[in-house]
């Protein structure tokens, strides 16, 4: 009982410190967004291509935080039945 | 507001990018014996979600490079939080619905970033800066700055 209630435990604070990783990507998305403001602002020729590659930029930014999710569903849904049947 | 074509463009293909990609992987399900109808239907919706994330992302960009820096930064990540909230609701009922199964649900995620590496590798990308915007007068002068 109380080895199921560890591996449930610590699934738990496992999924909450992925999830930490979702914080990263958002300041960053917002930093690099507004450093792109401003080169827009100075260059409004560029908007179209400093717009395409934000895009790609923060598309791949944004993946780190699904990194942590996708191990947060992971550790909250499938790790502990594989780690309960391995007591 | 009216939808720019970069915006379109880009989503456009990570939308390509993605249904290939998706399309292997219900291949490699194929291969392993373990395709069935839940696996479709998770493939469908992490694919249908993963396209909508990234045109909202874009979406967004654009809106938030109409506006003044600090507004813009504040928009993206408002924008960002309510998108993983999104995410979690489609990550949550992918693991739970029986109609879907997890692992096609949740890795169609990751294919956006998959297919602009792709792209990279097979030489697929839109040229960052254009030659005529490096050759404006602005352009020059702010390089000399």
């Amino acid at each position: 009982m109380l080895e199921k209630a560890i591996v449930l435990a610590g699934c738990a604070v496992g999924a909450g410190l992925a999830l930490i990783a979702g914080i990263g990507p958002g300041i960053g998305e917002g930093y690099a967004v507004g450093k792109a403001c401003e080169a827009i602002g100075r260059q409004p020729e560029c908007k179209g291509e400093v717009t395409s590659t934000m895009l790609l930029g923060c598309a791949i930014a944004e993946t780190t935080g699904i990194y942590g999710f996708v191990t947060g569903l992971l550790l909250i849904f499938v790790a502990p039945g594989i780690f309960l049947n391995l007591l | 507001m009216k939808i720019s074509p970069v915006v379109k463009k880009e989503t456009a293909r990570i939308a390509l990018g993605v249904c290939v990609l998706s399309a292997v992987m219900l291949g490699i399900f194929a291969l392993c014996g373990r395709f069935d109808l839940t696996v479709l239907w998770g493939a469908l919706f992490g694919s249908a979600y993963a396209i909508t994330n990234f045109f909202l992302m874009a979406y967004t960009i654009q809106r938030a490079t109409e506006s003044k820096h600090t507004q813009a930064k504040a928009k993206i990540q408002i924008s960002y939080t309510l998108r993983n909230l999104l995410m979690l609701a489609v990550g949550i009922t992918g693991m739970i619905a029986p109609c879907f199964h997890w692992l096609a649900v949740i890795l169609p995620f990751l294919f956006p970033r998959l297919s602009i590496h792709l792209m990279h590798i097979l030489k697929l990308e839109s040229r960052p800066v254009s030659a005529e915007a490096e050759n404006t007068a602005k352009g020059r002068e702010y390089q000399d700055e």
